[in-house]
């Protein structure tokens, strides 16, 4: 049993073992998605001592059978996914899932199906980071998609459902057109494994395929302007299903057009300019929703959007693998700074929702309320999302803006420093009125108790932090690739 | 003379299909939607295609049909909002444009055929003799273990999205002469069709589909009533197929080394014993999907 | 004229046809019935064009077999999430 294999297998198997025993189904979620962790971090120490990794399923290569890959992306990938996971796993099980707020005979239904759609996620993200094969990447998206929409209508209110359904629609949509890009390009070339894009990419057939399975991508990934169904789904949500959804989720559709975007050689230029044009709008758009956002959560799923536009802008004007720039490489760390900063702020949101008893930002300033460690975690994590040092996410836009540069590419420099800008105001709307000390706070004003949700989010939020000192580690890692 | 029957086929199909989606009656929409379906599976049969063309009749006309129809009675209808001519001349435009470009991109595509020359090698390797069954169950059995567990989460879904209690409303006393013909087929046909599919069009999917079709209508005729513990059998049987077919990759790579690679010689047995569970799981799941299942009592 | 040319027009057909009704209509069950003969449209295009001097392709059979398996599994959990919706607003 490799660890490969069993990277994706355990996972869905304790999601069976979690659906078939409610009572337990957390022992179940935390032992599997700690284990899970461990062989992750395995499998990246072999990668980084032997190179790319390759199983061919059944011992059929492609293009007949699956191969999965693991080379450094992937396992960063993996990576990520594990340990962010694990972190908010902790969290799910202190809080059942639910806010203490919540009234405690839901909260055994709602752990009852939060962990098997949560270990399902897992599986199916690892399956869809390991995958070779266009058509497999594709029933992998299916279960993410179930497994996230599920998360999403967890908490059973009326906004959460209807935000549910227009999810799995939005989602259904999205996997019938890289289905038929699929189909377009198995009629283009005859196979569908991702060995085989470079051949896509050489001809007009097999162009338009990829512009199908990218629009596809796009929706899934909440990329503007087919984002509709997102920010309702991820604010609707409880805090901590928000935090997977923004954090991990959207990640695998990003993380396969990266994929397809590296193996596509020259003949993707047009399909680049235009995620790049698409994700600069986003980014803007995400802003402009995220200033007038009036509550906490809507505010942080807009700034999701915006994100997703600059990790979609750096996808499409990094170029192929072949022009040795790296700058896909930065698109990859920011995808890293995100997951975790954006865990951290939808569980820190989660947090101060539950001391004030409501997340309007107008009222985020009440007199007799210090800041507590839940605030604290939110501006460090608004640290690195914006980019500013020593954060993973400076680092990012660093590298980036550095590649933009020495292709005098002056305008995407301007747009993503007019991005920044646009992220910084938005996140200091509550920072500062957060944070505050002083005159404004009234003589007999209390911390709030610290709860595990002060711990996870802070520890988030400062491995947001502390990757940006350490980033050598994942960049030499990125540099493993598969040949 | 097959020429003239393609055309009135396909002719029929996008008919329906039209006629399925402009009618505001419900229940004829869906009728509509069940013929459609049935007449592709025809013309799926037509183009070479006779396992796809039996899943599609069972499950993509049949089972759809009846998730629909049940939806049908409990959805109250929505407000009809008529949107203004220019905006629905526009949209038309556009999906004729579409649907244009589609033809064109699909016909004109060169195509490398690369495919059959593969599998009509390695076939006699793969212990079964029917291509399809083949590469759903070796070649690319992956693929297939992952579809299980898409059945599976959506089965979790409806569990906690579902109400409490589940009543499939019982159809009354002409269903009885239909359920005496019908269910014993039922029965008789899915093993049939797993144990051929080893060899002709058959196999897992399609004889789990008509072993739900069946259970289906014990139940819509009142002689299987869903009680809470019928309900979790049925979901133990539905969480095996995933467990199992996870736990048998697992175990095909402690054997052999590498995932999902069958033991020398033992293929078709390997092959056979999972198509079978696989089976009732699938049976279960799909009856699950359509009836729902109550939450666990909290007393 | 061949055979596959007929099939390839139906099933890009149906796919205009659900595009149209999608972008149209806004009750949910039509949406989901919209979907399916979307998919079925894809379904039909991909067999169609898999097809090679009268033998199918084996591996694209499995695929559309796949997608619709999958795409039950998807109308379930539409169906059950839009039953929901409404019983929550009658409440």
């Amino acid at each position: 049993m490799s660890d490969i294999s069993l990277l994706v297998l355990l996972p869905l198997l304790a999601a069976v073992g979690a659906a078939t025993t409610p009572r337990t189904s957390g022992i179940w979620g935390l032992t599997a998605t700690a284990l899970t962790a461990t062989l992750a971090v395995w499998l990246t120490l072999d990668v980084f001592q032997d190179g790319a990794r390759y199983i061919a399923i059944s011992g059929w290569v492609a293009p007949l059978g699956i191969v999965l890959v693991a080379d450094g992306l992937a396992a960063l990938m993996l990576l990520m996914t594990s340990g962010v996971g694990v972190i908010v796993a902790i969290q799910a099980a202190s809080w059942g899932v639910f806010p203490s707020s919540c009234a405690s005979k839901d909260a055994e239904s709602l752990r009852a199906g939060f962990w098997p759609m949560w270990l399902a996620t897992l599986g199916a993200m690892n399956a869809l980071f390991l995958s070779g094969d266009l058509f497999n990447i594709y029933v992998a998206f299916e279960i993410l998609g179930l497994t996230a929409v599920g998360l999403t209508a967890l908490s059973g209110t009326r906004s959460a459902l209807r935000a549910a359904f227009d999810y799995l629609s939005a989602g259904l949509a999205g996997s019938l057109l890289l289905l038929l890009g699929v189909a377009l390009a198995y009629g283009a070339i005859g196979r569908v494994d991702l060995a085989a894009v470079p051949m896509l990419a050489d001809t007009i057939a097999g162009r338009i395929a990829l512009a199908f399975i990218v629009a596809g991508l796009a929706v899934k990934a909440a990329l503007f302007p087919l984002h509709f169904w997102m920010p309702e789904a991820h604010s609707s949500a409880t805090p901590v299903a928000s935090a997977l959804l923004s954090a991990l989720v959207v990640k695998g559709a990003l993380y396969v057009i990266l994929r397809i975007s590296i193996e596509g050689g020259a003949g993707m230029e047009a399909l680049r300019f235009a995620l790049a044009v698409m994700g600069a709008a986003a980014m803007l758009w995400g802003a402009w929703g995220a200033l007038r956002a009036t509550r906490l959560k809507l505010l942080v799923a807009q700034s999701t959007v915006a994100q997703i536009g600059l990790i979609t802008l750096a996808i499409g004007v990094a170029g192929d693998n072949l022009q040795q720039n790296g700058l896909w490489q930065a698109a990859a760390l920011l995808m890293l700074s995100h997951a975790l900063a954006k865990a951290a702020m939808f569980i820190a949101v989660g947090r101060i929702a539950e001391e004030l008893g409501h997340d309007r930002i107008s009222g985020l300033n009440r007199k007799e309320l210090r800041p507590g460690a839940a605030e604290f975690a939110f501006a460090i994590a608004s640290v690195s999302l914006i980019g500013l040092p020593p954060t993973a996410g400076f680092i990012g836009k660093w590298i980036l803006i550095d590649g933009l540069i020495a292709r005098d590419a002056w305008i995407w420099v301007a747009l993503i420093l007019i991005g920044t800008a646009l992220s910084a105001a938005y996140l200091s709307r509550v920072v500062s009125r957060c944070l505050r000390g002083g005159p404004h706070v009234a003589a007999n004003a209390h911390h709030p108790a610290w709860r595990i949700g002060d711990i996870t989010a802070l520890g988030l939020a400062t491995s947001a932090l502390v990757l940006g000192l350490a980033s050598a580690l994942p960049l030499g890692l990125l540099e493993i690739t598969a040949k | 003379m097959s020429l003239a029957f393609d055309v009135l086929l396909a002719f029929g199909v996008v008919f329906t299909a039209a006629a399925a989606l402009g009618t505001h009656d419900r229940v004829a929409s869906i009728a509509g939607f069940v013929v459609t379906g049935l007449l592709v599976a025809l013309s799926l049969v037509r183009l070479g295609a006779p396992d796809v063309a039996l899943a599609e009749a069972a499950i993509g006309a049949g089972l759809t049909g009846a998730l629909l129809l049940r939806s049908a009675w409990r959805l109250k209808p929505a407000e009809s909002r008529v949107s203004p001519p220019i905006d629905r001349i526009i949209v038309a435009l556009i999906a004729v444009c579409l649907s244009g470009a589609l033809a064109w991109a699909v016909y004109t595509a060169p195509g490398a055929a690369l495919y059959p020359a593969l599998v009509s090698e390695r076939l006699a390797e793969s212990g079964v003799t029917n291509p399809v069954t083949a590469v759903l169950l070796n070649f690319r059995a992956w693929d297939t273990l992952l579809e299980i567990a898409v059945l599976f989460v959506a089965l979790i879904l409806v569990r906690i999205v579902a109400p409490a209690h589940p009543q499939p409303v019982v159809l009354g006393e002409l269903m009885l002469p239909f359920a005496r013909i019908v269910v014993p087929m039922c029965a008789f046909l899915a093993g049939h069709l797993l144990w051929q599919g080893a060899s002709v069009p058959g196999g897992a999917f399609q004889a789990g589909a008509i072993l739900a079709g069946g259970s289906l209508v014990l139940m819509l005729g009142g002689f299987a009533v869903p009680t809470p513990r019928l309900l979790s059998w049925g979901m133990m049987v539905a969480l095996l197929g995933l467990a199992v077919f996870a736990v048998a990759a697992l175990s095909t790579e402690a054997l052999t080394g590498t995932l999902l690679l069958y033991p020398d010689g033992a293929a078709k047995i390997w092959i056979l014993m999972i198509e079978a569970l696989l089976t009732l799981s699938i049976a279960a799941m799909l009856c699950l999907l359509f009836c729902g299942m109550p939450r666990r009592p909290l007393k | 004229m061949t055979s596959e040319l007929i099939y390839i027009c139906a099933g890009s057909g149906l796919v205009g046809l659900a595009f149209y009704r999608l972008a149209t209509c806004r009750d949910m069950l039509l949406r989901v019935l919209s979907l399916n003969v979307l998919a079925v449209g894809i379904a039909i295009l991909f067999l169609a064009s898999a097809r090679d001097a009268g033998m199918t392709d084996a591996v694209p059979q499995a695929f559309v077999l796949t997608g619709i398996v999958v795409l039950v599994a998807v109308t379930a959990a539409l169906l059950a999430l839009a039953e929901q919706i409404d019983r929550q607003r009658d409440e």
